[in-house]
């Protein structure tokens, strides 16, 4: 088997969040899968990373994880991944993997994908400069558009509350265990740090999920654990994001002083704003005024007056 | 809500929970069936509930609401109980509504004998035929974009025996998902239970996977006989 992911950075062995998953869930099980990082996602039946290829040519690539999960399962290794659960834990997991994709997920995307600030400055350029020239504007185009699609109409407040609540609901279903259903890690661990670790990992300009997500102690280090036990990063992968570091720190500086500048110059510009409507509206009143009164004039409107007082 | 004859499963099953709810809370209330409801309300969402000029849109809003009222039917449980209880709550209403949808708009023979008559009912022609397929064109992409649109009914169908084994292994022998009092997610477990207990469709299969799980049914009945039995 091969396992198709996105290439590593800031501290994660993948950038992206179910490249994320599928790892973590193939690394907590011990699998032999073969790990290939990858930026062509068009080779994957869905168009996305990331992507199963089976060893025996005719299967299709998996590009999901409950049957991903499933192949692991099956694939006769030591360590059966979710096999010592009971069935109440195993349905709390179903259910719990489904409320963190609707509850969670869509904050996530928003994060990465429909801040502004945070696409132009992380996401976008980092996609932008793995991918090659013509693709990577087609690929970013689509990738933003369904994940704007799939946030709906709901605005950036409620998608927000939403994740408050479920990082909090987590943090409490985590209590003081190492892993959610006690000693043992799960698919929904591999789901839970998926979604955890870019957000703690990635340095953002907008950061609300970010800060919310570090006042949680158990959560951050719930991450910390599982990226140091299961996805520990090779030295020379270390020094390659180490030297990238400086570049990002000072893209993020410079799109934090800018977001900083423009606050000022709205509120500045706003305090101005107030002036020339008021301006333009007393220049505009004389003007019609003047007009009228020529017009008036001009007509012998006024002039019958103007003889009458003189007459007097 | 709207009127039964018009409604599809899974808004029948929101307006039911909705009334189970509010039964098991015993706040007074009237039911009201309107046929242009998807209009009354102002995102589309049904259920509504309207308080003098308040409109309240969708399951969870109105247990919000009726929450910051100080009426609760969950003061009893931990908060590891409350985070399960939400966890099955979001199962029910994304995965299995999806299920509901899924067979209702995407089947063709269930579109073609049921729902399109029963959303089109209530209006004259034209508007009986144009408006169920501009709704079958939303739904439809609302489903490619959970990529559903590429699944078989088998693996709906797998998908609906998880919501249902899950339930099922959380409602054990116990009298409600959480012990001896109810909660809102059973409220909104019986309004999807019931519904699909007793609707008819062309297609049997999700029905058949639900009656192996005996509990849910007795359940089910059991709620029926406590809060609609007058």
């Amino acid at each position: 088997m091969e396992l198709h992911i996105w290439p590593s950075d800031f501290g994660l062995p993948t950038i992206d969040v179910s490249s994320l998953q599928f790892l973590a869930c193939s690394k907590m099980c011990a699998s032999p899968v073969r790990v290939v990082q990858s930026a062509r996602p068009w080779r994957s039946p869905n168009g996305e990373l990331p992507m199963v290829a089976q060893i025996d040519g005719n299967a299709k690539p998996v590009t999901d994880f409950e049957k991903f999960v499933d192949i692991l399962k099956k694939c006769g290794q030591d360590v059966v991944i979710d096999a010592d659960l009971t069935t109440i834990e195993r349905a709390q997991l179903d259910a719990f993997s489904c409320y963190l994709h609707h509850n969670l997920y869509p904050a996530v995307l928003h994060t990465f994908w429909a801040d502004e600030l945070n696409y132009n400055t992380v996401t976008q350029y980092w996609y932008a400069s793995h991918l090659h020239f013509p693709y990577n504007l087609y690929y970013l185009e689509k990738r933003k558009k369904k994940a704007l699609r799939m946030l709906g109409g709901k605005n950036d407040t409620e998608i927000l509350k939403d994740a408050f609540m479920a990082l909090n609901t987590l943090s409490t279903k985590l209590g003081d265990n190492k892993f959610f259903c006690g000693n043992k890690p799960t698919s929904l661990d591999a789901l839970v740090f998926g979604y955890l670790a870019p957000l703690l990992r990635v340095p953002l300009p907008n950061d609300r999920l970010q800060v919310q997500l570090s006042a949680c102690p158990n959560l951050v280090r719930f991450v910390e654990t599982v990226s140091s036990i299961y996805l520990p990063l090779s030295e020379e992968e270390l020094k390659r994001q180490q030297s990238n570091r400086k570049m990002w720190q000072s893209r993020i500086s410079k799109a934090k002083a800018d977001k900083e500048a423009a606050k000022t110059t709205e509120e500045t510009s706003e305090a101005m704003a107030d002036e020339p409507p008021m301006r333009d509206a007393i220049l505009f009143t004389i003007g019609a005024l003047a007009l009228s009164l020529v017009f008036a004039i001009h007509t012998g409107l006024i002039q019958v007056s103007v003889e009458e007082e003189i007459a007097e | 809500m709207q009127k039964n004859d018009q409604a599809l499963m899974y808004d029948f099953a929101d307006c039911l929970a909705v009334q189970t709810f509010l039964r098991m809370t015993s706040l007074p209330f009237n039911v009201r069936q309107r046929p242009n409801v998807d209009f009354i309300s102002p995102d589309g969402v049904i259920p509504l509930l309207k308080i003098n000029k308040t409109l309240i849109t969708g399951f969870n809003a109105i247990v919000d609401f009726v929450h910051k009222k100080g009426v609760t039917l969950t003061s009893h449980l931990s908060e590891t109980q409350v985070a399960d209880m939400r966890a099955n709550i979001s199962m029910i209403e994304h995965l299995l509504t999806t299920v509901e949808m899924f067979v209702l708009w995407k089947h063709d023979e269930t579109y073609d004998k049921v729902t399109k008559l029963r959303y089109g009912s209530v209006y004259h022609w034209p508007l009986s035929s144009v408006l169920p397929f501009l709704k079958r064109r939303k739904v439809l992409e609302e489903l490619a974009d959970k990529d559903w649109d590429a699944k078989t009914m088998d693996e709906v169908g797998e998908q609906a025996d998880k919501v249902f084994r899950a339930l099922s292994a959380q409602l054990g022998t116990q009298k409600y998902l959480t012990g001896d009092l109810p909660t809102e997610a059973d409220a909104l477990l019986f309004g999807h239970m019931y519904t699909l207990i007793t609707v008819r469709l062309p297609l049997t299969n999700i029905t058949n996977i639900l009656k192996k799980y005996s509990n849910l049914i007795e359940f089910t009945k059991r709620v029926e006989q406590q809060y609609f039995k007058q």
